[in-house]
């Protein structure tokens, strides 16, 4: 197991020179760039002046030189300032990340947990109604886009029945409350765009487990369990779960990604502190640093969610460990 | 094969399996997979269910293992109903060997586990669990190293013996073997073959074999039960039945045996 995983990570190098090579050179080809940003706001900026900002910034030298130079600076975490307030990166994207992990980890986990129950009992019970209804649910989810659930959510809980609030991650009070009603807040907070992330992506998931434990239940290995007089719970529970759960780890290890990425629209329908909303503001305002540093970010975590799916693999599947 | 006293009874076995079509899946007919089908397997003899593909050898396997309900008919055990027999109960007395080992063994698990779960369900401590596997492998020829292993370590004819080592965990009384060689090459079916009879006479094992080769039945069974289209056509002792076939059916499967010519 552990030579696997050592020789499965020498892989991520290549992988992770690749993303910094595509991320940056995509950033050079785009049109416009920093110092057109700063210099188009004033009308007095004269061409001398824009080329020793150029050079102050370093932006004269050669492109692969400026790429040496940002991998180092970037391997350290130094992603350089924002352009819209001057701040680090670094810091604008750790004060975001608690709010949108614990968002994500919360509907990632609310999916999962709804998920496979669901697609196991319609796999058990195929064709039944129990997987008739729960077919039509999923879907309806899937197709339901989720700015609208959100508005639904927001007018029928927050508006007509007023038990939750609607935007933020925090009521206005929150610095005076005690320890406790800080976290009750948070969590008031959480549970509207929890439930819209969460049931909107269920679909997949649960399609996919349904299908995944079909397949297997129609296995020679399924049969023979049963005629051994195993119980229920042993056939479904070992034998077939350790089968058809391998298939799944890949699907959830993508997701890690989300973790981070995963609610944009939301976080701004919400109007949740959150990275998500942290891009789309770096995007509409042109912030290169930070949209350079929210890639590379997100890149980073969809390699590393590649990385612990193949390490569940591995240990769900004895085969893949041996070789 | 003289008279002995009857293991197990099967009356008027059908089966029949929906086949879905049409844009809501609905049922639009189905295939009569058993039809009416009798038999009677005494203590320590061999039956052998003979047929083509698609005739309802396996059906009537998994009828029997309880792996599929009947739509009709009944099954005795010793002149006892097995109607209200528990999973447990039946796997207690009659175990099965299926035909691809390469299917028939979870890839995800150790042989250890796979064979520990059943050793634990035939009765035994945690003590004895080790020596008990240990000595099943020995007993198909596998030495207990096997344990720590998983299928895919195997080759098939190992495999085959690994999930008959399975079968046997339960000291079943009745085996039921799936065309238990039609995987396996040559070569190593006549190793298996071998293996059977040895086992059958150290356990004293009733067996139900299913296979196509009528050769290999010559071999090996007393008696033989000739399945077409889900219906008995033929039944008799191996010698006769081989010697002089009656039925249309059976001269068919047995014109099919390629011969090398002399």
């Amino acid at each position: 197991m552990i030579p696997f995983l050592l020789r499965r990570s020498l892989h991520l190098i290549p992988t992770l020179i690749g993303i910094s090579l595509i991320s940056f050179f995509l950033m050079q080809l785009a049109p416009g760039g920093p110092v057109d940003q700063i210099a188009d706001m004033n009308p007095h900026v004269t061409p001398e002046a824009k080329a020793r900002i150029r050079s102050d910034l370093g932006l004269d030298r050669p492109i692969p030189a400026q790429y040496v130079s940002w991998v180092k600076r970037m391997a350290f975490l130094d992603f350089g300032t924002s352009f819209t307030d001057g701040r680090p990166v670094i810091r604008k994207i750790s004060e975001r990340l608690p709010a949108t992990i614990l968002l994500n980890i919360l509907s990632i986990g609310l999916m999962i947990l709804l998920a496979l129950p669901i697609g196991w009992l319609s796999a058990i019970r195929a064709n039944s109604l129990f997987d008739k209804a729960m077919t039509v649910l999923v879907f309806v989810g899937f197709s339901m886009p989720t700015y609208a659930l959100a508005l639904w959510l927001m007018i029928l809980f927050g508006l007509n029945l007023g038990w939750l609030p609607i935007s933020g991650w925090s009521s206005l009070n929150f610095i005076e409350v005690p320890l406790w009603r800080k976290a009750l807040d948070i969590a008031q907070h959480l549970i509207m765009p929890t439930l819209v992330l969460g049931l909107t992506s269920l679909a997949g998931l649960s399609r996919y487990a349904r299908n995944s434990l079909l397949e297997v239940i129609h296995q020679d290995y399924i049969r023979a369990a049963r005629a051994k007089g195993l119980s229920f719970r042993r056939v479904y529970g070992v034998h077939a779960a350790r089968n058809a759960l391998i298939p799944m780890v890949t699907l959830v290890g993508l997701m890690l990604p989300d973790i981070i990425g995963g609610g944009v629209i939301i976080e701004t329908i919400f109007a949740y502190p959150g990275i998500g909303r942290l891009g789309y503001e770096a995007i509409m305002t042109r912030d290169y640093n930070l949209i350079m540093a929210l890639t590379v970010i997100s890149a980073a975590l969809t390699v590393l969610g590649n990385f612990l799916a193949d390490a569940l693999y591995a240990y769900a599947d004895p085969r893949i460990r041996y070789k | 094969m003289s008279q002995t006293s009857l293991l197990l009874e099967g009356r008027g076995l059908s089966k029949a399996f929906p086949i879905e079509g049409g844009v809501f899946r609905h049922q639009v007919g189905s295939v009569q997979a058993l039809r009416d089908v009798s038999f009677r397997i005494s203590k320590g003899e061999t039956l052998a269910v003979v047929g083509g593909s698609g005739c309802g050898k396996s059906t009537l396997a998994r009828i029997i293992s309880g792996l599929l309900p009947p739509d009709a008919g009944t099954l005795q055990w010793d002149g006892q109903s097995m109607a209200g027999w528990r999973r447990l109960d039946r796997a207690r007395r009659i175990q099965m060997i299926f035909q691809d080992p390469f299917a028939s063994l979870n890839p995800k698990l150790s042989i250890g586990t796979q064979l520990r779960e059943v050793v634990r369900l035939a009765g035994a401590t945690a003590a004895e669990e080790r020596g008990r596997c240990e000595q099943l492998l020995k007993s198909v020829g596998l030495s207990g190293d096997a344990l720590s292993h998983y299928p895919f370590q195997f080759s098939g004819g190992q495999r085959q013996r690994i999930a008959i080592a399975r079968a046997l965990a339960m000291k079943p009384a009745l085996l039921i073997a799936d065309e238990p060689l039609s995987a396996l090459d040559v070569t190593i079916q006549a190793h298996i073959l071998e293996l059977l009879k040895e086992l059958k006479k150290t356990y004293a094992l009733t067996v139900l074999f299913i296979s196509h080769d009528l050769a290999v039945v010559d071999s090996f069974a007393d008696r033989v039960i000739v399945l077409q289209n889900g219906g008995v056509v033929e039944e008799g002792p191996v010698d006769t039945l081989l010697s002089c076939p009656r039925h249309a059916h059976t001269r068919a499967l047995l014109d099919a045996v390629p011969r090398i010519p002399d």
